[in-house]
């Protein structure tokens, strides 16, 4: 028989709407919680919880058959893994935004960001020089202190934006919550995969 | 403890192997080189550089940005990043017209693609210069051979024609100057199986191709791809396909082999049949490859030509079903309870004992 599937989640602010959406399309998931352990062990599925960043890397190494991630984060570091459905959690875009009283000035742009891979290619791919400031958190803070003219940055509602008296400028792309499937699994565990996937797919459906 | 000695620091992906590992990795080497000879195939030692142009050309998966270029005489120099390119080229500008059957085997070096994983990659592999199905069927039946020789378990083949994807995709897309940049998008999202990128890409033309994405599984998948209306290059895709699973079937063989239309591996660079091979213990591919009939034009020989490589490392990666055999199988000479005296009486029985093909280990002595 072979062994259940191993799917990795992310912590932190999506794991609980991860979770909800995985139990409403019936998916057997471990008893347990994600406080403490970082594997749970159940008869149909075990679940290893990792940092979302690291969710596709341990995709793409087939530790887990199949795991949950931002599109934010394929932009930023793409892996060789299949995603074949959009579970539609966690909306946000990914924006460039600047001080709202300080148009963006002449390039060379300074811009802060936690996602250098995304900006570098945003930038670079309209000839726009820029020195990027790469930050691991609260980016809005470097404008306001002056360390850069913009950032490029998730952002959900606009409200941190907004209270740090910056303004969206442009929009790179849409983001939402994918399920990566491991591409060796795909083919040697392909029946459970499609099982999940297909009632993934109509719990999203129904939501 | 901190090192600041070049000599003990390992830069990664700088890896050493020894004992069973490295063994396996000569094994899975060997056995596939005499696999490759056995079916006619005549080994090419290639060079570990060459003309970054060279490697452009050749236009896989692992081209420009992968690999690792430097400058020499004003010449800008590659190291070796891909064995078909070298080959291709080889072959279009330097060998006799007669050598259609080449294999290879040694070592890649790409650049690290994320900071990830080692950037050297043992390959073997085979180039044949031919056309047809049955050039297609023999690349099927070597790697077989070779994965079934080394006692591979489980292993799958996926199969695929680049005509199927690339007939629907060239007729979905609109025409005029975004062309290019909705083409390319599309292909990504074919090589992720995401359906959103492939609408974002083509818009409502898009139906067909995500639903080329549901056509993976048994044989059967031929059939419900076929039917319908379909572009000319997909309809004799599927056709090919169909002739291939038919040969397979009748060989007793289909039980290794499943269907994926929507294949590509990534890059618009085949134009024929595709195929990947997976087995449980590797969380990768193990092998793959296809026909890429527009590869030798490139080299400025137009001749058809399908190929395949299998990753050394990924293979002798699959955790083994039986212990190392080559342990514990010594003859021990000049130690143990009746040890040989004196030098001569100990290589006296070593060289015999390495006449009858044993292997020993041998006890030089203080």
């Amino acid at each position: 028989m072979d062994p259940p599937l191993v799917a990795a989640l992310p912590t932190g602010r999506l794991l609980r709407a991860v979770t909800d959406v995985l139990r409403r399309a019936g998916v057997p998931l471990p008893v347990g919680s994600a406080d403490r352990r970082l594997r749970l062990q159940g008869d149909g599925m075990e679940v290893l919880f990792a940092k979302d960043r690291d969710v596709p890397i341990y995709v793409e190494h087939g530790v887990a058959d199949f795991g949950v991630v931002g599109r934010d984060i394929l932009e930023e570091q793409p892996a060789n893994i299949y995603e074949p459905l959009d579970l539609g959690l966690a909306r946000c875009r990914m924006v460039v935004a600047r001080p709202a009283d300080r148009p963006l000035p002449e390039p060379p742009l300074r811009i802060a960001t936690k996602y250098p891979a995304v900006a570098a290619r945003h930038f670079g791919d309209r000839g726009i020089p820029v020195e990027l400031i790469g930050l691991a958190g609260a980016i809005e803070l470097a404008p306001t202190m002056d360390l850069a003219d913009a950032v490029v940055d998730l952002v959900e509602t606009g409200a941190t934006l907004r209270d740090n008296a910056l303004v969206e400028e442009e929009t790179l792309f849409e983001s939402s919550a994918r399920v990566a499937v491991n591409r060796a699994a795909f083919r040697l565990r392909g029946n459970d995969l499609q099982s999940v996937l297909r009632r993934l797919e109509a719990a999203v459906d129904a939501a | 403890m901190k090192s600041r000695d070049p000599l003990l620091r390992a830069p990664p992906g700088a890896i050493t192997h020894v004992g069973a590992a490295a063994r396996r990795r000569r094994q899975v080497e060997g056995t596939a080189a005499g696999v490759f000879r056995g079916w006619g195939y005549e080994e090419i030692l290639l060079p570990l550089f060459d003309h970054a142009e060279v490697f452009a050309r050749g236009g896989g998966r692992w081209s420009e940005r992968s690999s690792y270029r430097f400058t020499e005489g004003g010449d800008l120099l590659a190291l070796r990043a891909d064995f078909t390119a070298l080959a291709a080229r080889a072959a279009a500008t330097r060998l006799p017209r007669e050598v259609k059957r080449l294999f290879y085997r040694g070592e890649v070096v790409r650049r690290p693609g994320r900071g990830l994983g080692p950037s050297a990659f043992r390959e073997v592999g085979v180039e044949h210069f031919a056309a047809g199905p049955g050039a297609d069927l023999e690349i099927l039946m070597v790697s077989l051979e070779v994965l079934e020789r080394l006692g591979v378990a489980g292993f799958v083949f996926t199969l695929g024609h680049a005509g199927f994807p690339l007939g629907l995709l060239d007729e979905a897309l609109p025409g005029g100057p975004e062309r290019g940049e909705r083409r390319a998008e599309a292909l990504r999202g074919l090589w992720r199986r995401d359906p959103s990128r492939i609408r974002a890409a083509l818009g409502t033309a898009a139906a067909p191709l995500v639903q080329t994405l549901e056509l993976f599984g048994g044989k059967d998948v031929l059939a419900a791809a076929a039917r319908g209306p379909l572009p000319d290059r997909a309809r004799k895709a599927t056709a090919e396909l169909a002739e291939t699973a038919r040969v397979l079937e009748e060989l007793d063989l289909s039980a290794r082999f499943r269907f994926d239309l929507a294949e590509l591996r990534g890059f618009d660079y085949y134009t024929g049949l595709i195929f990947e091979i997976h087995a449980p213990g590797a969380g990768r591919e193990i092998g793959g490859g296809g026909r890429y009939d527009d590869l030798l034009a490139n080299f400025g020989d137009p001749r058809p030509a399908v190929g395949f490589s299998l990753s050394v490392d990924a293979i002798a990666g699959i955790p083994p079903a039986a212990p190392d055999p080559e342990r514990d199988q010594r003859q021990p000479i000049g130690s143990g309870p009746d040890p040989e005296t004196g030098l001569a009486a100990r290589f006296r029985a070593a060289r015999a004992a390495r006449a009858r093909g044993a292997s020993i280990a041998f006890d030089p002595g203080g």
